[in-house]
């Protein structure tokens, strides 16, 4: 920034033609110094080049999977298999299961029951394919002190035999909101609510900016901040495009109520592993499913209420 | 720009589509050649920027290849230093249109001369920003998913498409102006009010915007109590209008000493009554939100009493906001002292004082807090991680350049010293 | 300087500037508000729309105990096998000792059986008359396998939530069209003896991320 006070025209700027010689010595010093640079920028974005063995331009060009025909999607997905058979080793099938007419997922947890065991939490971890170094799992569970609804005196990271006698326990997961704010955020429309209340992720179209994991009050997404790595022997083979088919590094993630399972009629997995029966899962729009049965016998809650959210899943004590 | 050569310049006439070709070109080439050629501190200084520029380049580079694992951001606080920077650019960038405002609005002639600055400053700041915003990416790679047309935008639901809109406006405003008044000037005519005037009332309400706009970003999170407050967008306006003054100040003082260009004492004057009041109304809106935090207490409170005061042990924002706090305060201090422009020693203090204070408010006060605790209020604290220091440090460097270069060349040719029609 | 005119124009393009930005963001979010009303109507009708679920194709199958118990009569077979005798082979000539009142008083082979359901003695559900079979309080003999309806009637509340599927665990279908599903029986879970349900060690310590664990807080 430092303009050199000699007289004419821009000062030592060699329009003037000032001596020759400096002139010459200053202009092959410009061209070493720029071709300095240039190689030192080269030599500083290297490690860009390693990356790139770990994407394709296929996946570069893909369209939103909203946009996506049948074939397409089809393609995609095989591409994906082959991606986890070369990276994982593993042979997977990956499914695109489509949301149910007349479904609506619901979910219920009945506080008095649980023990906080984190057998679900666990379960997720199994069934979602998730990062093995970094335990990674859709479901927290909070140790609760009796007396008080309020998480600040809740606690994740106990380590003794449960349930306390002066304690309750509380897994909270994606509550799969009416009114998500996480898919209000996203600048890219990555994410979204499907017809059967499940808000989801397309992993491929994601770009990472976290935008909805400051959004979600109930801590429910997750990044994948690394590429996971999961042994071959581990990797649940039964995927689908929208759940939990290993995703790629860089992207946002969360629950989808196991869509893979549930669209096929099963239960989720952390349900069928809870030794409590504390959950209940089903169709809201059935009115003698389950569900609904909780919603109209029991006295149910939702977390955070006052923020409009309108959560899918409801809590209840017996 | 002085009164005097604005005399000599021709009025504004209209040419024919080859004049704007030659000339243009000769603009450009005129350009690189001033910003490619200086005294040895020049290139000293811009050889340092390329070094630090460049070792944030590989961190970068490194980061997207081992994905952000290397920064020390979590699912607990997945935002970190590098929107803590963009934040407080963003203030920046809107800060440095403060001189628009007497400059046009008042016709503060001594403000003319050195509008281009504050102008460029914003130029340099939306360049940062955008750089800190990919840095922050997940998936670099994928950024064109945000291009309307070929990707999706989900605009007008989710802010951070305004965020990006108004941005780039704002960039592309001040491109511009910037451009069309140096090349008017190149080419020795008076440029007409016509092609900027109207820009540079959009460009204030559009200043305004920016910064409004990415207060919306944190303040529409319901589930952030820690932001979800209205006084965020007005602070942050207050913290923007004392940190680009302050930043103005010390490149003027810079171009005084180093170049030839005249910088009236009146503009000093004029920035130095924005960031005594602007600095006030931040005080008192920060004394007001801490006020309502603290006295009522419970869930809204945790996040500022960790912060100021740390939460069992776990204090790791506690020296930045103080020192945020100090430094604001004797800057404030410092400011009331009449006449502060007058004496330059007390002035660079305060300038640097305050730019540093609202930094650490705006960028690492702001940011880590709504995060902390966690909205299941589990308590996870963050210290940026090496590589998160080396790309800031990185794009900061970058950005500099940017500055330097865009300053080399528009002083010369504000100051008539170099001309295309001579 | 500035003189009155000046400030006038000021504050001219001030509020100019001001009703733009206010026009702008109520109509923002209108166009927000308006897309969330039409959620919100989808929501209410959808949760009272009645959806016709069909014949349901598969079973709710209960799980059941899959004979009378047996008893480790503390012995070993020839391949190191504990041997289990049923509750006859005793009782048939024994006749149990009813001033038993508490678990420890108890011998032979039911010494150590920890015992700890309210106010119950041992005739409250096992028959006397059969030793192979349960008893309800209005008299009438269950068999083992359908232990359920014994406990069934002090637990009134809970047998109707475990009616309407609110209690126990269950793995299989939510969807009775697509597959069956299988439901645990109240002894899977609780012992009769000890229904509490036992403490056990919670599995999978939470992680914030690879490489960082969360801090405890302590003073909780």
């Amino acid at each position: 920034m430092s303009e050199t006070n000699q007289g004419g025209c821009g000062g030592d700027c060699s329009c003037s033609g000032g001596g020759s010689g400096g002139f010459d010595r200053r202009t092959v010093l410009k061209g070493v110094g720029a071709t300095l640079g240039v190689a030192a920028f080269a030599k500083a974005m290297a490690p860009l080049t390693e990356w790139k063995d770990s994407t394709s331009v296929d996946e570069f060009l893909q369209m939103h999977y909203r946009e996506l025909d049948k074939d397409q999607l089809a393609a995609v997905m095989k591409r994906l298999e082959d991606e986890t058979k070369a990276d994982y080793g593993a042979d997977v099938s990956i499914s695109d299961v489509k949301a149910q007419k007349g479904v609506k997922f619901g979910y219920a947890l009945n506080l008095s029951v649980c023990v906080g065991c984190r057998r679900c939490a666990k379960a997720c971890h199994e069934e979602n394919n998730h990062d093995r170094a970094s335990g990674n799992s859709y479901i927290r569970v909070l140790e609760m002190t009796k007396g008080s609804m309020d998480m600040e005196h809740g606690n994740a990271d106990y380590n003794h035999a449960v349930p306390k006698s002066d304690k309750f326990y509380m897994p909270v997961q994606c509550q799969q909101c009416e009114n998500p704010p996480c898919v209000d955020v996203c600048p890219v429309e990555a994410t979204w609510k499907e017809d059967d209340g499940i808000v989801v992720v397309d992993y491929n179209w994601c770009i990472g900016c976290r935008y909805c994991e400051a959004a979600c009050p109930y801590h429910a997404r997750r990044f994948n901040w690394n590429k996971p790595e999961i042994p071959k022997e581990e990797i649940n083979p039964d995927q689908s495009y929208l759940s939990n088919r290993i995703r790629p590094q860089g992207v946002m993630e969360k629950c989808t109520f196991c869509l893979h399972r549930t669209r096929k009629g099963k239960m989720p997995a952390c349900l069928e592993v809870c030794p409590t029966g504390a959950r209940v899962f089903g169709n809201l729009l059935d009115p003698n499913s389950e569900i609904r049965k909780v919603l109209a016998q029991k006295r149910v809650f939702v977390l955070k209420e006052e923020l409009g959210t309108r959560p899918n899943f409801f809590y209840f004590f017996d | 720009m002085s009164n005097h050569s604005e005399d000599n310049m021709k009025p504004d006439q209209p040419h024919s589509a080859s004049f704007h070709a030659t000339s243009y070109g000769k603009f450009l080439r005129i350009a690189f050649r001033l910003a490619t050629t200086g005294s040895w501190t020049f290139y000293v200084w811009m050889i340092f920027l390329t070094c630090v520029a460049l070792v944030g380049a590989n961190a970068w580079a490194i980061q997207v290849r081992d994905g952000m694992i290397r920064t020390a951001m979590t699912d607990h606080v997945s935002w970190g230093l590098y929107i803590a920077n963009f934040t407080f650019l963003v203030g920046l960038a809107a800060g440095g249109v403060m001189m628009v405002i007497p400059a046009y609005i008042y016709k503060d002639e001594d403000m003319h001369d050195t509008v281009i600055i504050g102008e460029l400053l914003a130029i340099a700041s939306i360049v940062m920003c955008l750089m800190f915003v990919i840095a922050d990416l997940g998936r670099p790679d994928r950024f064109w998913h945000m291009l309307p047309l070929v990707g999706k935008f989900n605009w007008p639901i989710s802010m951070l498409t305004w965020d990006v809109i108004v941005l780039n406006g704002y960039l592309l405003l001040n491109l511009h102006i910037c451009g069309y008044l140096l090349y008017k000037r190149f080419i020795g005519e008076k440029p007409n009010p016509k092609w900027y005037v109207p820009f540079v009332f959009i460009s204030i309400a559009w200043a305004i915007s920016i910064h409004t706009v990415t207060a919306f970003l944190y303040c529409g999170l319901g589930g952030r109590p820690f932001w979800n407050s209205a006084l965020l967008a007005p602070r942050f306006l207050a913290t923007a209008f004392c940190a680009g003054p302050a930043f103005i100040i010390l490149v003027l003082q810079l171009i005084q000493r180093l170049t030839s260009m005249h910088v009236g004492k009146g503009a000093v004057k004029t920035l130095v009554s924005i960031m005594r009041i602007t600095i006030l109304i931040n005080l008192l809106m920060l004394v007001s939100e801490l006020f309502t935090e603290f006295y009522t207490g419970g869930a809204h409170a945790e996040a500022a009493i960790y912060m100021y005061f740390g939460h069992n042990g776990m204090n790791a924002l506690v020296p930045w906001v103080w020192t945020s706090a100090i430094f604001v305060v004797i800057a404030t201090v410092l400011l009331l002292r009449p006449n502060v422009y007058q004496h330059t020693k007390t002035l660079t203090v305060a300038c640097i004082l305050i730019f540093i204070g609202v930094w650490i408010e705006k960028g690492m006060g702001l940011i880590i807090p709504g995060f902390i605790p966690s909205t299941l209020h589990e308590w996870v604290e963050y210290v940026p991680s090496a590589i998160e220091w080396k790309v800031s440090a990185g794009i900061w460097a970058a950005g500099l350049l940017v500055y330097t270069v865009l300053l080399k060349v528009a002083i010369p040719i504000f100051t008539d010293r170099v001309r295309g029609d001579s | 300087m500035a003189n009155k005119q000046n400030a006038g124009r000021l504050v001219i393009a001030i509020a100019i500037l001001m009703i733009g930005g206010i026009i702008t963001v109520l109509f923002t979010s209108y166009i927000i508000d308006e897309q969330e009303r039409e959620e919100y109507e989808i929501y209410e009708d959808g949760i009272q729309t009645t959806w016709t679920p069909g014949e349901a194709q598969f079973e709710v199958e209960i799980n059941r105990p899959t004979g009378v118990p047996m008893v480790d009569s503390g012995k070993k077979n020839y391949d190191g096998e504990a041997v289990m005798v049923r509750c006859n082979t005793c009782h048939d000539s024994k006749e149990m000792n009813l001033l038993v009142t508490s678990s420890s008083q108890l011998k032979d082979f039911h010494q150590g059986l920890v015992f700890n359901h309210g106010e119950l003695s041992c005739l409250s559900c096992h028959n006397a008359d059969n030793y192979e079979t349960l008893r309800r309080s209005d008299g009438q003999v269950i068999a083992f396998q359908n232990v359920m309806e014994l406990c069934g009637q002090c637990h009134g509340p809970r047998m109707r939530d475990y009616k309407s599927g609110l209690h126990g665990g269950m793995v299989g279908h939510w969807d009775l069209q697509r597959g069956g599903r299988k439901r645990n029986n109240c002894i899977d879970c609780h012992d009769p003896h000890a229904p509490a349900y036992p403490q056990v060690m919670p599995v999978f310590p939470p992680k914030v991320r690879a490489g960082k664990t969360v801090k405890t807080e302590t003073n909780h």
